[in-house]
């Protein structure tokens, strides 16, 4: 029961960590990063529901969906930023300017 | 299971999107397959009216456990008569529009958008629950937004369209909120169970007062009643068939019927009442007065299908939902009639505007014996149904209030004006322009012919009396019936004495009196309803858009710090609701 | 599965995200990503969930840190920075947080939580709280102003 208590705080700190550092970045690469810290944060809440006794099925494979996908928001998002890289020739979102107003 | 009664609107909804594929055999086809289909429609609600014998709720389907939603109809007497009324009317629309728009390329639109909106109009009224009476409510809304933009290549149209689809969607809101506070109190959305509970809440609650309230704003907005009147008239920008079917026989009619389910409710509460008969009067004088000015046959239509509906709102508001029923029925008889004549005259001679036209009668006999039917019907002569239907109106009103008698029958000397008015300037004085040949295709005038057969025979009093438990007899109150005659008489002669024989004087008079020009500016412009509203409108709305935005910043940066703050208002009602 | 081991695995787990997110050069925040995402690892491995700490290595520690690397060294080797100034306003959110989270939970532990009787409004639960609890909230609402008002000064762009 303190383990349960002790991943959630975990979870939610990590959760608080990634979405700051997402309003936070100047720079897409550390965007995404912090998206995967998000994306631990929410694996771990996840997975901390299922400890009690043996593991229960419906939280493994839910933490199985949202690992595939958040892999493939990041893979997504890594293509973008390289083709903004080349079109922009900088990684700062304050400076891409042409698709804002 | 009825079968009939589930086939009935189960089948034109079906077939709607199967005439696109039958459009690939061609022309003849469609139409054969849309008669057909109508006319099958029309079969199954009179099976339905043969073996119906109680009121029965019957369902199917769970829709939505939760919400103990199923698919139901409700077969009862009112049901079962007006949709044996709807598809009467549909298919002989059905036939005259074959006629109608036979010059048209895209008729595959035409049709399977007529038979979309017969399937859901009978819907509509066979519906069980009030879920579902919104989905066919919002339906209807859509086929009509769509057929009043049916020549999207002409501006005023689309705008018209886009015009009664904004207007409705005011009502269509209100409704929706009022059948969520329905649900929320009571638990249930099915008719009977609702309905009941809801009145027995009625003396406790103050809110079945708001619930009645949107439930009568709703259908305000449907069957355009002041103050959201101002889409009819636009709408009749679209074809005459479409003209005749929805905005004079059946949409807007769908107001009146919402009001009919609701009245157990209504009459506990009398505020309401008094603001329902309110609003009729007002629509039955508004409607009326601006009619008598107007140029274009089918905007004087238009206005007198806004008159009469209010006729019908102040009948519910008095109690006397019968009435209303029958009034609906015979309303539905002349107007669609009068459409159907003006859009015959439309097809021949290829103009509506009462300025440019005059002199008919010598040349279109049919339609001008079917719009002097029309016209008899609408002023309320006596025997034809119009008098039966306004007479009971106006017996019931006598009992309760003199004085509003008098408006009504003000109303009918005014309608009487304007009906004859439509029949001395286009059918009577020597033919301006060119001469039309013949009269209107016979397919054209056959579903003509029958509705003027209908509007002298007892047939549709005898259904309403057998189905409604109208049990109103038909005894004849000499001084009602000499008072009407009188006010008919008077009306009819002041029209001829006008329009006809001392026209120039009355010209002369009209053009050169300020005052006179200043009333009929004023009329002409609906009573200003238009320009208050898009004037309004114009004001507010672009101060409102920028402000909104101001929130749209492109940077994810922003963004973020709203899905932050959401989380963190989200944990802290979270701890806060599991102290 | 004792509880000082998982203790400590969390703390590593966010102390190497949070250096993560801090450091300015490009190798060390990844490698700082990679260490957390192992340590997550652990963590699965130990409450025997295998499959998913399996799968979890490979996508994250695996093809996620690849990829991210090949797109820094595209796209050159950019200082990562968080903006300046303002670095420590950060640390306190995330600090404020996790006390706020923990106090609560462990306070439920040391002192069992008095029946409150439910009142039904919506902010009821400031009136029927402890005043320990009340002041945590109260620096949660504060760090939260505090951020908003500094990002929202800094779009004068």
């Amino acid at each position: 029961m303190y383990e349960q208590m002790i991943l959630y705080t975990t979870s939610i700190a990590l959760i608080f960590l990634g979405l700051a550092s997402l309003s936070y970045s100047r720079n897409l690469i550390k965007t995404m990063m912090s998206f995967q810290v998000l994306v631990f944060g929410i694996n771990l809440a996840l997975f901390t529901n299922s400890i009690n006794g043996g593991l229960d099925f419906l939280a493994s494979t839910l933490v199985l969906f949202s690992v595939i996908i958040g892999a493939s928001v990041e893979s997504v998002g890594l293509a973008l930023i390289i083709q903004i890289y080349k079109k922009y020739g900088t990684l700062d979102p304050y400076r891409l300017r042409r698709l804002r107003h | 299971m009825n079968l009939a009664a589930w086939l009935l609107w189960i089948l034109p909804l079906i077939s709607s999107p199967l005439v696109v594929l039958i459009s690939k055999i061609g022309r003849r086809a469609v139409e054969l397959f849309a008669c057909i289909v109508s006319f099958i429609a029309f079969v199954l609600s009179l099976m339905a009216a043969v073996t119906y014998i109680f009121p029965s709720i019957e369902k199917i389907t769970n829709w939505l456990p939760i919400m103990d939603l199923f698919l139901e109809i409700k077969i009862d007497g009112v049901s079962v008569l007006l949709s044996m009324f709807i598809s009467f009317l549909s298919f002989l629309i059905t036939l005259y529009s074959v006629g109608y728009i036979s010059h048209e390329e895209a008729y595959t639109r035409y049709y399977s958008l007529i038979l979309l909106f017969i399937g859901s109009m009978l819907g509509l009224v066979m519906a069980g629950n009030l879920v579902q009476l919104y989905f066919f409510w919002e339906l209807v809304g859509i086929c009509s937004a769509f057929l009043i933009a049916y020549y999207n290549y002409r501006e005023t149209a689309r705008r018209a369209g886009f015009k009664a689809f904004l207007v409705t969607r005011i009502g269509d809101a209100a409704f929706l909120f009022a059948i969520l506070l329905t649900y929320a109190i009571t638990g249930t959305t099915s008719l009977d169970a609702a309905i009941s509970s809801l009145q027995n809440i009625s003396r406790v609650n103050e809110i079945v007062g708001i619930i009645s309230l949107l439930f009568l704003i709703g259908a305000m907005a449907k069957s355009a009643q002041v103050p959201l009147h101002v889409w009819l008239p636009d709408a009749m920008e679209g074809p005459t068939p479409v003209s005749a079917l929805i905005h004079a026989a059946t949409m807007v009619n769908a107001g009146v019927y919402l009001l009919v389910r609701i009245t157990p409710v209504i009459s506990e509460l009398p505020s309401l009442l008094v603001l329902t008969q309110i609003v009729g009067l007002a629509s039955l004088l508004l409607g009326a007065l601006c009619s008598l000015v107007s140029t274009d046959i089918k905007r004087v239509l238009a206005y007198s299908t806004i008159s009469q509906i209010g006729l019908m709102f102040y009948s519910i508001g008095l109690g006397f939902w019968h009435g209303a029923i029958f009034h609906l029925i015979s309303q539905g008889i002349f107007k669609a009639l009068g459409f159907l004549a003006a859009g015959s005259i439309l097809t021949v001679v290829g103009t509506g505007n009462i300025d440019e036209l005059s002199g008919l009668r010598k040349y279109m006999k049919y339609t001008y014996l079917s719009f002097l039917f029309a016209v008899i019907t609408m002023s309320g002569f006596p025997p034809f149904i119009g008098f039966w239907s306004k007479d009971a109106i106006l017996y019931t009103t006598i009992e309760k209030n003199v004085g509003l008698a008098l408006i009504i029958g003000l109303s009918s000397l005014l309608t009487t004006l304007y009906g004859f008015r439509l029949i001395f300037r286009v059918f009577y004085g020597d033919a301006k322009i060119s001469r039309p040949q013949n009269d209107a295709p016979a397919i054209m005038l056959i579903p003509m012919t029958v509705l003027v057969f209908l509007t002298f025979v007892s047939w549709p009093l005898l259904l309403t009396q057998r189905f409604v438990d109208f049990s109103f007899s038909l005894h004849i109150d000499l001084t009602t019936l000499s008072l009407t005659l009188i006010v008919l008489l008077s009306g009819l002669g002041l029209t001829f004495f006008i329009i006809n024989k001392y026209k120039t004087i009355f010209d002369k008079l009209v053009s050169e009196s300020n005052f006179l020009i200043k009333i009929r500016a004023f009329l002409m412009a609906g009573f200003g309803f238009d320009i208050i509203y898009s004037r309004t409108i114009n004001k507010i709305m672009p101060s409102i858009t920028k402000l909104i935005r101001r929130t749209q910043t492109g940077m994810l940066n922003i963004n973020m710090i709203y899905v932050l703050v959401t989380v963190i208002i989200i944990i802290i009602i979270f701890i806060g609701g599991a102290a | 599965m004792p509880v000082e081991i998982t203790l400590l695995l969390c703390l590593l787990l966010i102390i190497t995200s949070t250096l993560s997110l801090i450091f300015k050069t490009t190798s060390l925040s990844l490698i700082m990503l990679f260490y957390s995402s192992v340590a997550l690892n652990i963590i699965f491995t130990i409450y025997g969930a295998t499959t998913i700490a399996l799968i979890h290595l490979i996508v994250f520690a695996g093809a996620i840190s690849v990829i991210l690397l090949t797109t820094v060294v595209i796209t050159g080797e950019a200082n990562l920075t968080i903006g300046e100034p303002k670095r420590y306003i950060f640390i306190i959110i995330i600090v404020s947080l996790l006390a706020s989270v923990l106090g609560i939970q462990l306070s439920e532990i040391i002192e069992p939580a008095i029946e409150l009787v439910p009142t039904g409004e919506l902010l009821g639960f400031v009136w029927t709280y402890r005043p320990w609890d009340l002041l945590i909230l109260i620096i949660i609402l504060a760090a939260s102003m505090v951020t908003v008002l500094n990002l929202l000064s800094r779009t004068r762009e």
